[in-house]
C-alpha cells in the first residue's frame, strides 16, 4: 500500500518537491527571475513540453510536461542593468533512486544522462 | 413582428462586426483609409526579409505589407505564457490601427491546431503563419518569445523590443509614425 501511494505520488512528476534541474544554456538577456522558455537553439524546452526519464533498462519511471522556466544568471557578474545573460531553468519532480543511472529525454535533442547527487540532479541542455 | 425584424438586424449586424480569428487571408488588411500619412522613419536600417505562409496557405512580403504602411511582426508561440500576456498589449492597437498598421503574428516552434486555438483565445484579428523552419525568426534574431517589431512605411528597421513590449510604448511609437 505504501509503494502504490508512493507510485501514485509520483505520476505526472509534478505533484512532489521538485530534485531535477534542467538548464537551457542559451545566454539570452532577460531579467533574473523571470518565465522563460529555451531559447534558440533549446526552443524545444518550453513550458508544457513533454519530458520522460527512463533507467538503464529503458523503462519510463517518471513522465510529465516542462513547467514555466525561470531566468536565473549566466555568470557569477551584475552589469547593473535590469536585463543580463542568463539561463533559462526548469524543475521537476522524477522518481529516482541514488546510485541509479538514467536518461532524461525531450521532444528534441539526445537523451541526456541523469544520476542523483545528494538528492539532486541536473542537466545542462546540450 | 417588429420586435423580431429588429432582433433580426442586431444578429446580422452582430455576424457582421466579426472579424475572423483563423489568421488567413480574411485578417489582411483592406485599402489604406484616404487622408492617412506618415511621419518619416527614424532608422536607416532595412528590415530583413519576412516571407510567410498564412494558416490558410496565402503567401504574404512582408516588402508588400510594409510598401505603404507601418507592420508590427508579433513573434510568439502557443506555449509561450508571456505571449498571451503581450498579446493583450497588442489586440487594443490592431483593432485601434486597423487598415492604417498592419500587425502579423509569425508563430514559431508550434503547430497550426495549437496555433489556431491560441488565435482564438486571445482574440488575435490579424494574419498570423508559422514560420515552421525558423528562418524568419533568426532573420530578426529572435531568439525567444515574446519578440515585437515595428518596421516603418517603405521597410525601415524603426524599432524591435525582444521580450516584448508594453502597451504605452508601442502607443507612442504608432501615435509618432501615423498621422490622420
Amino acid at each position: 500500500m505504501i509503494a502504490a501511494a508512493a507510485a501514485l505520488s509520483s505520476c505526472g512528476g509534478g505533484a512532489s518537491a521538485p530534485n531535477v534541474a534542467v538548464v537551457a544554456p542559451d545566454g539570452v538577456l532577460r531579467e533574473l527571475g523571470e518565465p522563460c522558455a529555451g531559447g534558440e537553439p533549446f526552443l524545444y524546452a518550453h513550458a508544457t513540453a513533454a519530458w520522460r526519464v527512463e533507467d538503464a533498462a529503458g523503462t519510463v519511471v517518471s513522465s510529465g510536461n516542462l513547467p514555466e522556466g525561470e531566468a536565473i544568471a549566466a555568470f557569477n557578474h551584475d552589469p547593473g542593468v535590469p536585463r543580463v545573460p542568463t539561463f533559462c531553468r526548469f524543475e521537476l519532480h522524477a522518481a529516482l533512486s541514488a546510485g541509479a543511472k538514467y536518461r532524461l529525454v525531450l521532444p528534441e535533442g539526445e537523451p541526456l544522462p541523469l544520476a542523483l547527487k545528494d538528492g539532486k540532479a541536473m542537466v545542462t541542455l546540450g | 413582428m417588429r420586435r423580431w425584424l429588429l432582433l433580426g438586424l442586431l444578429v446580422l449586424a452582430g455576424c457582421g462586426a466579426d472579424q475572423a480569428r483563423d489568421g488567413g487571408r480574411d485578417t489582411l488588411p483592406g485599402s489604406l483609409p484616404a487622408g492617412v500619412t506618415f511621419a518619416a522613419p527614424t532608422s536607416t536600417a532595412v528590415a530583413p526579409p519576412l516571407e510567410l505562409s498564412l494558416l490558410d496557405s496565402t503567401p504574404v512580403e512582408g516588402a508588400r505589407l510594409w510598401k505603404d504602411r507601418p507592420v508590427v511582426v508579433f513573434f510568439f508561440a502557443s506555449w509561450c505564457s508571456r505571449c498571451a500576456t503581450q498579446q493583450e498589449a497588442l489586440a487594443p492597437l490592431a483593432e485601434k490601427y486597423r487598415d492604417v498598421v498592419t500587425f502579423v503574428g509569425v508563430g514559431g516552434q508550434d503547430k497550426a491546431p495549437a496555433v489556431k486555438s491560441w488565435l482564438d483565445a486571445h482574440d488575435v484579428t490579424y494574419p498570423v503563419g508559422i514560420d515552421g523552419g525558423l528562418q524568419t525568426w533568426r532573420r530578426y534574431a529572435v531568439r525567444q518569445p515574446p519578440a515585437v517589431i515595428l518596421v516603418a512605411p517603405g521597410g525601415k528597421l524603426e524599432r524591435g523590443w525582444p521580450g516584448g513590449v508594453s502597451r504605452d510604448v508601442l502607443a507612442g511609437q504608432l501615435e509618432r509614425l501615423v498621422r490622420r
